[in-house]
């Protein structure tokens, strides 16, 4: 049965590239199609909309029209100065967009090269990072987060940096395993026998056959990164209103909330959408890498 | 497996100075403390004095060694907000995010695996389909804002439940539990899904199928029993996560849980409370680690060998389970 | 096509009560998005009480697949079973209603996996997983069923203390011999033995072979015995059916295939075989590998490595062409009087 299944999956699509191959079968996945082209959309927003958005329509207040329900006109309805929420949520997009990116490349850029350095030299050192990590999990990344905003303070770049920091355990862990996984490889060996230097050897053959792994998370983190961003601020301890990001949009819109739900309602959607979009990649890629996982 | 537990158990110590460590330093030397908010209308004598009692004329590192000191003694000091002893304040907290943990994760263990079980048997199925959609509609909404859309529906509109507080006994609970167990919900679904699917083909379940064992059981004995690991592992890390991280949700509900002394204390720069709460938290989540990792001897004969051959296990999340675990892990990191 | 050769056989082999199993035409596709795998293509295999069959074939031949299909466990999907008929002591197995195919799975007809590593359940004692399939078949107590299982580790040359051990704490041939008594503890009047010994060292795989060969003495048991270890099937075997492509191209008594072959795959197969009174012959291995099964011919899928192939071997359909009662080959080029493969009546 076994040679079975073998001959089964193997024949498909003989004579394609690795990323051809990840491509095609990414593509035959609609949730992450879906996802991906919801995240090209937010992108292409996030990073065009000071060119084509007026201001006026996002910070200009208009206190005739103040806590206006959904309507013609207002899409999204109006908050307590007369804006337009539907403007101030796309412009959102710039701000809760920024934030899990940064977030993420933060976390990135610690956690990676401190999985990377535990998992390649092994013994003492791998287990002082490893140690570290354990420790620093133990606490709630949330309560990490809020920790780390009380020592910074409270600005837009602390918050980021708050929550990457939070995040740099589970990119220290998949580094490590992922790095286990090719550092006895034959070409690492060459490599090392060639004389080449510790770090050339990381970073020019051992990371970029990690890099699966690691993409996966990236994804799934952006989409973690934005929750907690908005979480905090709406803890209070994140953004500022009146500063359009989503989660203090919905922060400035709990003060109204009976009556005027909506002003909760939409942002949340933002974010959920959003936070959505980069779970269906996320999962579509890891299937893709993995399709064992799939069928 | 005594020896196991005791030397896990031991491994707390280091766990609770690395947290005690990382989040002294960091409340303390954030700007102004608690004494600056309190002691506004005091004094100039009377605050120098306060500063003194507290250590606040010493240097930082003279205070953590205090606070070690104090801690190796039982004590996690004394809140200056509450005036009050920080275990005391905690304990008294502790049953409300307790009750929170334990319905959202019954609830979400009640739904979850039945589902996920299903989904897997019934793989590419609408039910499949379906629950994986709203696995992953639950997964990337805000827990807050669950919270809050939920209170406006069946509070606000509806006037069916309780928005607030613990006043009503388990009809104030169900709000709270569903917006914590709505993510929790979808992690599991999940996980159970493609533990399942993992072990839906294997070859002892084709043997279990030939030998005549009915379908019903071939799923729910044979497979299920091997797919618990990771089960049971994000079982663990969500029970752990709603006992630390249901901050949000408990500030959404005025619960009064540890969660929201966390953020009061926050707010007011109240070190020792907000240190002494972390890691009290951190214990709780060590602790619940530790009983997941005792479960998994249950569930499997290999590990329960591995534990009482006097536990040859270098460090979590390797050896022979670290294939169940990089499952589990690969959820747990969704969320 | 089929209409026609099920007429034929039909014709041929009357249903014979008594016979155990009868499998008449089966065909079994895998089909997945992309493409169809024929897996096994109109097989019909009859076997008496007590007889040994050896299904022999290279990987991927289909073996495995008609012994699932007796057990109507193809994995469905991607498995479809597109047609034929499967009667195992009279029941028609791939019709009958699910509470009676469990009744037939085990006590009627059971199976010996090939890899003993995967093949028992890891969190379960191995005692409890013998037990587990008499309790379901002969309806008693636990304690009963503990007593059976316990006998038959015995009767498989394991103490009987073991039966409150683990999987793993057995190794590869232990775990074999339990898997063998899970496949024999309900008696079963057939036994689908799907390479019992491939997995393990040589000398643990003559002792599974002599256990086989005593529980077969003592319960006069039918069996398949799956192997492309033709030395297996010499030792074992009363008669051979040869797989090739999902086809049964040469059936015949153990000596008619063993000592007059007639198919060109057949003779292949014992030209590639090592032969240790002549140490200095070269080995004639057969050229080319197995067709893609998601492209066979029409006609013979063999031609393309046979060395007597002939242009219209690949077009048109073969009939079985019958030597004997009991040995036939697939094969057209006997329909030219005179033909012979070079290995005949060695």
């Amino acid at each position: 049965m076994s040679g079975r299944q073998k001959t089964l999956a193997a024949p498909a699509h003989r004579g394609r590239s690795a990323g051809g191959e990840l491509w095609h079968r990414f593509k035959k996945n609609k949730g992450a199609m879906l996802g991906l082209l919801i995240l090209i959309v937010l992108i292409g927003v996030a990073l065009t909309v000071d060119f084509w958005l007026d201001q006026e329509l996002v910070i200009g207040q208009n206190l005739r029209e103040k806590l206006q329900q959904p309507n013609a006109k207002h899409w999204f309805g109006t908050d307590e100065m007369g804006r337009d929420l539907f403007w101030r949520t796309v412009y959102g997009t710039r701000f809760s967009m920024a934030i899990g990116f940064v977030a993420v490349i933060i976390s990135a850029i610690i956690g990676v090269p401190l999985g990377a350095v535990a998992g390649y030299y092994g013994g003492k050192l791998e287990t002082l990072i490893m140690r570290f990590t354990d420790i620093f999990s133990a606490i709630p990344s949330i309560l990490m987060a809020i920790a780390i905003v009380s020592l910074l303070g409270r600005n837009t770049v602390n918050l980021m940096l708050a929550v990457g920091i939070a995040a740099v355990p589970q990119f220290t862990r998949v580094t490590r395993a992922a790095v286990l996984t090719v550092k006895n490889a034959e070409f690492v060996e060459a490599a090392r026998a060639l004389g080449k230097t510790d770090a050339y050897i990381i970073f020019v053959h051992i990371l970029p056959n990690c890099l699966s792994p690691i993409i996966v998370q990236v994804t799934l983190r952006v989409a973690g990164a934005i929750i907690s961003a908005s979480s905090l601020s709406f803890l209070g301890i994140g953004i500022k209103p009146p500063t359009p990001e989503w989660g203090s949009l919905l922060t400035a819109g709990k003060t109204y909330i009976m009556g005027h739900s909506y002003l909760c309602l939409f942002p949340g959607l933002a974010i959920m959408l959003t936070v959505l979009a980069f779970n269906m990649v996320g999962d579509g890629l890891r299937d893709a890498m993995d399709p064992r996982l799939k069928d | 497996m005594h020896r196991y537990i005791i030397k896990r158990v031991l491994m707390l110590i280091p766990i609770i100075i690395g947290v005690s460590f990382i989040v002294f330093f960091m409340m303390d030397m954030a700007e102004g403390n608690a004494l600056d908010l309190i002691g506004l209308d005091f004094s100039e004598e009377k605050l120098a004095e306060l500063y003194h009692q507290y250590g606040y004329d010493r240097s930082v590192f003279y205070r953590y060694l205090l606070y070690i000191k104090n801690l190796f003694h039982g004590s996690l000091g004394t809140s200056i907000i509450y005036k009050k002893d920080v275990l005391d304040l905690y304990l008294q907290r502790l049953p409300a995010t307790l009750k929170l943990a334990s319905a959202s994760v019954l609830v979400a263990v009640v739904l979850s695996i039945p589902l996920g079980i299903r989904a897997a048997t019934h793989h590419g199925s609408l039910t499949d389909n379906a629950s994986m959609v709203l696995a992953l509609v639950g997964l990337s909404m805000p827990n807050y804002w669950l919270g809050l859309m939920l209170a406006v529906l069946f509070a606000q509109k509806l006037h069916w439940l309780p928005s607030s507080g613990d006043l009503n006994g388990i009809w104030s609970l169900i709000l709270p539990a569903i917006t914590v167990g709505t993510g929790l919900m979808a992690t599991m679904t999940r996980t159970t899904r493609s533990s399942m699917l993992d072990v839906i083909r294997q070859d002892y379940l084709r043997t279990a199928r030939a030998k005549g064992v009915p379908e019903k059981r071939v799923i729910n004995v044979h497979a299920l029993r091997n797919a618990l690991i990771p089960i049971i592992t994000v079982v663990g890390t969500e029970m752990g996560k709603a006992l630390g991280g249901a901050v949000v949700t408990e500030n959404v509900f005025a619960w009064p849980g540890v969660g929201r002394l966390i953020i009061e204390a926050v707010n007011q720069r109240d070190t020792a409370t907000v240190t002494g709460c972390i890691i009290l938290t951190a214990v709780m989540i060590s602790i619940v680690q530790l009983i997941v990792d005792i479960l998994y001897a249950f569930v499997d004969p290999r590990l329960r060998a591995e534990y009482s051959t006097g536990g040859q296990r270098s460090r979590r999340k390797t050896g022979p389970r670290a294939a169940a675990l990089g499952l589990a892990g690969k959820e747990g990191a969704v969320a | 096509m089929i209409e026609k050769r099920q007429d034929m056989n039909a014709s041929r082999a009357p249903a014979v009560e008594g016979n155990i199993l009868e499998v008449r035409d089966l065909t079994v596709h895998f089909v997945t998005e992309d493409e169809t795998v024929q897996a096994v293509s109109n097989i019909s295999i009859t076997l008496k009480k007590g007889e040994i069959l050896g299904l022999v074939g290279e990987t991927g031949a289909g073996k495995t697949t008609t012994a699932l299909a007796i057990l109507n466990l193809v994995p469905v999907p991607p498995g479809v079973v597109k047609s034929g008929s499967i009667r195992v002591c009279g029941k028609d197995v791939l019709n009958a209603p699910v509470r009676e195919l469990e009744q037939i799975r085990g006590s009627d007809v059971s199976m010996i996996f090939q890899d003993p590593m995967t093949s028992l359940n890891p969190v379960f004692t191995v005692g409890d997983q013998i037990a587990e399939s008499v309790m379901m078949h002969d309806k008693c107590s636990k304690a009963e069923a503990w007593e059976r299982a316990e006998e038959m580790l015995e009767l498989v040359g394991i103490p009987r203390e073991r039966a409150y051990e683990y999987p793993h704490q057995f190794s590869g041939g232990m775990k074999q011999r339990v898997v063998i008594a899970i496949a024999l503890s309900c008696n079963p009047k057939l036994l689908l033995a799907d390479e019992p010994t491939t997995a393990l060292d040589v000398t643990i795989q003559a002792q599974v072979l002599d256990l086989m060969c005593d529980l077969k003495e003592k319960f006069d048991t039918s069996m398949i015995f799956i192997t492309h270890d033709l030395g297996i099937i010499a030792e074992i075997c009363d008669r051979v059916a040869v797989m090739y492509a999902g086809r049964i191209i040469e059936e015949g008594t153990l000596e008619e295939i063993f000592n007059h072959t007639k198919h060109p795959y057949t003779e292949g197969l014992f030209n590639s075989l090592p032969n240790i009174e002549d140490r200095t012959a070269k080995l004639r291995p057969i050229p080319g590998l197995m067709p893609d099964p998601t492209k066979l011919p029409k006609g013979c899928a063999f031609a393309p490595r046979c060395p007597y192939a002939r242009p219209e071997c690949i077009e048109t359909p073969q009939e079985p062409k019958y030597f004997s009662d009991t040995h036939f080959a697939l094969c057209s080029a006997y329909s030219e009087p005179g033909f012979r493969i070079d290995r005949e009546e060695v």
